[in-house]
């Protein structure tokens, strides 16, 4: 007797084992592609992750509000997508980038320090200083990544969240911060403190891409990426993707 | 209902059981000696202090040894210094001001020249604390006002420019710390005193409750965290009736009083425990990067909150939609 026929003794018998298979895959199916975000933002991240899941329904998506969570995650559950600044992507050698955000054209943007009532100028920065940064690398690389975007080693006081940006300024805890052009807008909107901002020589930092994981499938999402409206796509800084 | 119970896809309930094990797992097995130096971490039961612990190991882990001792009320300074003798720490860790006392006794009875440094937080007004700790620095746990009132004041155009306090005449110092933190933002804090010595202060509360209605200039009430002021007969027979008449928004520092059924307060700011932790590495590390040398570090203010809003009162009285509150992080209704 053939195996066939030892595990399916009759038509009926395998069409039933057929269906609950489908019934059983079918939803893992659907849903088995992985989104994951780490974007820092004022943005909550659980709001992030509605709006990015609402258009974006083939992955599930999960938005992280710290670099430490995320990465655990991508330890634990690699997912098949991640969307983050390319700085950390460039960590991650079983993900390659398969789309860029853009700023007015272009995948960079300005880096710059602000600080509160007078200027601090990259010159004036000496081994000293603190200046509050938003951990977006984990410790030692974002110290780094300072430490490359001023050409000085200096103290870098970390927060977890770009908000915490501000008490740091407020109690007088940071020299001054060093944080996207664009968000000093939300600083400025916020708070009342006479911010002065100037700017990094050469500071051009990768804005956001959408990076895959080698092997996994997933023109879908990367069409769904490329089609956010331009709500979500200020969110994530950019106007578009290409 | 709450926004928090839209969190419920897998990989939540995944990071939550993996940060959970390796909590335990640090508590009850000290990190292997990979690394050279080793903090000893004193902590408290409960779920605040497993928050800040993890935000804490989560930071030091990768580099340091992170020993984890939990308090409790027959721990001893024997038993301390006993663990202090076996784990060797660079630095001890406090949380709470039950671990502070206790070191501190251990300072005078054992380690009497203060050479094991410390960093202290999530114990009330960790300053006094420090007073009478050598060798020590940390993290203030009251949010100050200033960072409550820029959160509200960014939801509710045109409010919190004027802050109304009423508090105990023994808060004086903490108040006008607030004062001064406040002023950098353009907010004036106005406080009204209650005498400590005062033998009714249903009355006395009732007469300032008063005074501030009809100020004219105030735009936002703060309530401290405090449990004579807040006891339950005030709340109703004080607090609750005045309010009504008011229709400002009110900042508190409990959750439990923005329920929405109480109608009370209008806005929670409250520390963000894991992201306390986080801070508190930091402090970790510069200390290591002095040589584990604390003098020169300054007690911070937390820099991190956790916002809970009353949506109920806030889209009644003042109209904010939900969109307007993207930035908050527990929406109660």
């Amino acid at each position: 007797m053939s195996l066939l026929t030892n595990w399916f003794p009759s038509l009926r018998s395998l069409a039933g084992h057929l269906a609950v298979l489908v019934l059983f895959l079918g939803p893992l199916s659907a849903s088995a592609q992985k989104l994951y975000v780490f974007f820092p933002s004022e943005v909550k991240p659980i709001v992030m992750q509605e709006k990015l899941g609402a258009q974006c329904s083939e992955a599930t998506v999960t938005a992280f509000a710290r670099y430490n969570d995320f990465a655990m995650m991508l330890r634990a559950t690699p997912p098949d997508f991640i969307i983050a600044k390319p700085d950390l992507v460039a960590q991650l050698p079983d993900f390659s980038v398969v789309a860029n955000g853009l700023n007015n054209g272009k995948k960079t943007e300005k880096y710059v320090i602000m600080g509160v009532d007078a200027q601090v100028k990259k010159s004036d920065i000496t081994p000293e200083t603190v200046l509050g940064l938003v951990d977006f690398l984990g410790r030692r690389k974002t110290i780094s990544f300072a430490r490359d975007l001023l050409g000085i080693e200096t103290r870098i006081s970390r927060v977890a969240k770009l908000e915490d940006l501000l008490p740091l300024l407020t109690f007088k805890q940071a020299k001054a911060v060093i944080l996207a052009e664009r968000e000093v807008q939300y600083f400025k909107q916020i708070s009342n403190l006479k911010f002065v901002v100037s700017s990094i020589p050469d500071a051009d930092v990768g804005i956001v891409v959408l990076a895959q994981k080698k092997g996994a499938d997933g023109d879908a999402v990367i069409k769904a990426v490329k089609s956010f409206d331009a709500e979500l796509n200020a969110i994530l800084g950019v106007q578009k993707w290409n | 209902m709450e926004l928090m119970r839209h969190q419920t896809n897998s990989a939540f309930v995944k990071l939550c059981r993996i940060c959970a094990m390796a909590l335990v797992l640090g508590t009850v097995i000290p990190f292997t000696a990979a690394n050279a130096e080793t903090v000893l971490v004193v902590t408290q039961p409960g779920k605040h202090y497993e928050e800040a612990v993890t935000g804490l190991q989560g930071e030091l882990q990768l580099e340091l040894t992170i020993d984890t001792l939990i308090y409790s009320a027959d721990l001893s300074v024997d038993n301390l210094s006993a663990r202090i003798e076996a784990s060797k720490p660079s630095l001890v860790v406090l949380l709470d001001n039950k671990s502070i006392a206790l070191f501190r006794k251990y300072q005078h009875e054992v380690d009497t020249t203060a050479q094991m440094p410390s960093i202290a937080f999530m114990a009330s007004f960790v300053n006094d604390e420090l007073a009478s700790l050598q060798n020590a620095t940390g993290i203030a746990y009251e949010i100050p006002l200033v960072t409550s009132a820029v959160a509200l004041r960014s939801l509710i155009e045109g409010t919190c420019n004027n802050i109304a306090v009423i508090h105990r005449e023994r808060f004086a110092p903490f108040i006008e710390e607030n004062k001064r933190f406040c002023a950098r933002e353009r907010i004036k804090l106005h406080s009204f005193s209650i005498s400590d010595k005062t033998t009714d202060f249903e009355k006395e509360l009732r007469s300032k409750l008063k005074a501030v209605r009809k100020h004219g200039d105030i735009d936002g009430l703060w309530i401290l965290n405090d449990n004579v002021l807040l006891s339950q007969k005030l709340i109703q027979k004080a607090w609750l009736r005045e309010l009504k008449r008011m229709k400002l928004p009110v900042i508190v520092g409990v959750e439990v009083l923005v329920n929405p059924e109480f109608n009370f307060g209008t806005f929670a700011v409250l520390p963000d425990h894991r992201s306390l932790g986080f801070q508190a590495a930091e402090l970790v590390y510069t200390a290591w990067d002095n040589d584990w040398d604390v003098s020169s570090i300054n007690v911070q203010q937390p820099l991190s909150v956790y916002k809970v809003i009353n949506y109920k009162q806030a889209n009644k009285y003042f109209k904010l939609s939900k969109d307007d509150i993207k930035g908050v992080d527990k929406i109660l209704e």
